[in-house]
């Protein structure tokens, strides 16, 4: 049993947590690659609030380890890396996010993320709260050019606070060509939509959690990408994703600055 | 106008379990927000619920609302989302008074008293529900090899069942293929002791009567007979009375197990039955 590579750093196994990612070893390099569970059937829709349309159809499915909420019937499989990037930057950075992994059946893959046991799925009344670790996945959302956080990309939970979902649109991971693309969009759309970007507004960036982020080093974004590539059948861009990700890292203060204008 | 009322339901996953009454909120502001701070019905369903939490989240949703604004509340539960579910507005016909809400209390929130040897149905349910996701991973619950809440009618011939002391039990599910039959039922050590024990008993008394006939099964239908109990929470047993009904079940059982770790015997046992089912 070779130690496993966890966020930065190497750990011990007894140390890291196994049920998250499989290892792949390729050539020197070590992937993070999310597992891999079947799908039993195509389960039940999820139910959004009264008047709410959930754009990805998510469905609480039964996989072969259980339920887990499943999305990525479209067969856009950008949409499936960018959650698994965005979901494996965040555990890089220590910010609360469910369990997950890839779900599969005969005919296509979809992102799967277990649920979060005794949590509330409206979080609005707990977010005032937990400013601190919506400050920081708004950071994430920076890196990632994910410009759809709302209140329903959180959930409450008693212990964990605020735990971080969606990341679905991420723009650096689920464009093609992220490079050229992402000069079409507005930085400042980045910034929480609705009531969440309104109670945002008086919070200060969290500059140490900006160093945080920007020392995600080279091979954790490329394990992310790469783990992500291994896993998503139609992913093919992963490198162009990567190198996005790369360039917005690199100047990640000045767009934070530019989106919190 | 007369005051009015409403029942707020609630359910930690929606798409699993059913929607549970938690609070009363009255239009009345002297009343507001009511709620039993034990939340019995949300106890049945989810024991580890956080209560504390729930009472924070209300609370605070009452409190966005403005000055208890009951309309105005009762649109914000009804947009939080599939775990919460909110009645229609009923007017009361008497005058609220502090009596009226303790009876409506008692009435919406209290435990269901319809119980059937010392557990609710709704207790019974959710010991269904936790042994279909374990049967789910060996293959699927809704298989018609499987037997649900079973009779020995469900599952035994009429010569085997001729043998039978009595026949008056049932068990949550049975898994029945040409060459195993295996009886699986569940308790909840969370429950009140009472209630344990109760059920421990029921188990280990049907448990005890299929024993009986296990030889006669074998040798007049080949199939091999095999009696699981699985122990749900996720908690240690703690009490005495939780460990005495432990020990009973083990001794009618083949196999105590937590719902987490399946055995391997019992486990190879389910994946077995569900090939023989596909063939």
């Amino acid at each position: 049993m070779w130690p496993r590579w966890v966020g930065s750093r190497v750990v011990h196994p007894a140390e890291a947590d196994w049920s998250r990612f499989e290892i792949l070893v390729t050539g020197d390099e070590l992937l993070a690659v999310p597992s891999v569970v079947h799908l039993v059937d195509r389960g039940q829709p999820v139910e959004g609030p009264e008047g709410v349309v959930y754009s990805t159809s998510p469905r609480v499915c039964t996989c072969t380890s259980g339920s887990y909420f499943v999305k990525g019937d479209s067969g856009d499989p950008g949409m499936v890396a960018a959650e698994v990037v965005g979901y494996t930057l965040a555990r890089s950075l220590k910010i609360d996010v469910p369990e997950f992994a890839i779900a599969r059946d005969s005919q296509a893959t979809f992102f799967a993320s277990k649920n979060v046991d005794g949590c509330i799925r409206d979080a609005l009344p707990f977010v005032r709260k937990h400013l601190g670790i919506l400050t920081k996945v708004i950071v994430l959302d920076v890196l990632l050019f994910n410009n759809d956080r709302n209140v329903g990309g959180f959930v409450a939970h008693p212990k964990r606070g605020l735990v971080a979902l969606d990341f679905e649109k991420s723009k650096a991971v689920r464009q093609q060509h992220p490079l050229i693309q992402l000069a079409s969009f507005q930085p400042r759309s980045i910034w929480p939509q609705g009531v969440l970007g309104t109670i945002a507004r008086g919070a200060a960036i969290p500059g140490a959690f900006v160093r945080e982020a920007k020392s995600l080093s080279d091979a954790q974004l490329r394990s992310a990408t790469l783990g992500a590539a291994q896993v998503v059948p139609g992913y093919t861009w992963a490198e162009a994703s990567e190198l996005a990700l790369r360039r917005r890292r690199d100047k990640l203060e000045e767009l934070v600055r530019e989106v919190w204008q | 106008m007369s005051e009015q009322y409403s029942v707020v339901r609630f359910s930690p996953t929606p798409e699993q379990t059913e929607h549970v009454n938690v609070a009363l909120l009255f239009s009345d502001p002297r009343f507001g927000l009511v709620y039993d701070q034990k939340f019995p019905k949300l106890t049945c369903i989810a024991p580890d619920f956080d209560k504390g939490f729930l009472i924070e989240y209300l609370m605070a949703v009452v409190a966005t609302a403005g000055a208890r604004d009951f309309s105005l509340a009762a649109t914000t539960v009804r947009q939080a989302g599939a775990q919460f579910q909110m009645t229609r507005a009923r007017e009361l016909s008497a005058p609220l008074t502090a009596e009226l809400v303790q009876n409506l209390t008692r009435v919406h929130l209290s435990r269901a008293k319809h119980t059937h040897k010392g557990e609710t149905s709704i207790e019974r349910r959710r010991i269904e529900r936790k042994l279909d996701v374990i049967l789910n991973r060996y293959g699927g619950a809704d298989h018609p090899w499987i037997k649900k809440h079973a009779r020995p009618s469900d599952y035994l011939t009429e010569d085997v069942r001729a043998h039978l002391k009595d026949e008056r039990f049932r068990i949550s599910r049975v898994v029945s293929t040409q060459k195993q039959l295996i009886a699986i039922d569940g308790l909840d050590i969370r429950w009140e002791s009472h209630t344990i024990e109760r059920r421990a008993l029921a188990i280990s008394f049907a448990f005890d009567m299929l024993t009986r006939v296990k030889e006669l099964v074998q040798a007049s239908e080949q199939r091999d007979l095999y009696l699981g109990a699985v122990i749900l929470g996720d908690s240690e047993p703690s009490s005495a009375k939780q460990d005495h009904a432990i020990d009973i079940l083990r001794r009618y059982s083949n196999a105590v197990v937590s719902e987490h770790a399946l055995p391997r015997e019992l486990s190879e046992r389910l994946r077995s039955a569900n090939n023989m089912l596909r063939v």
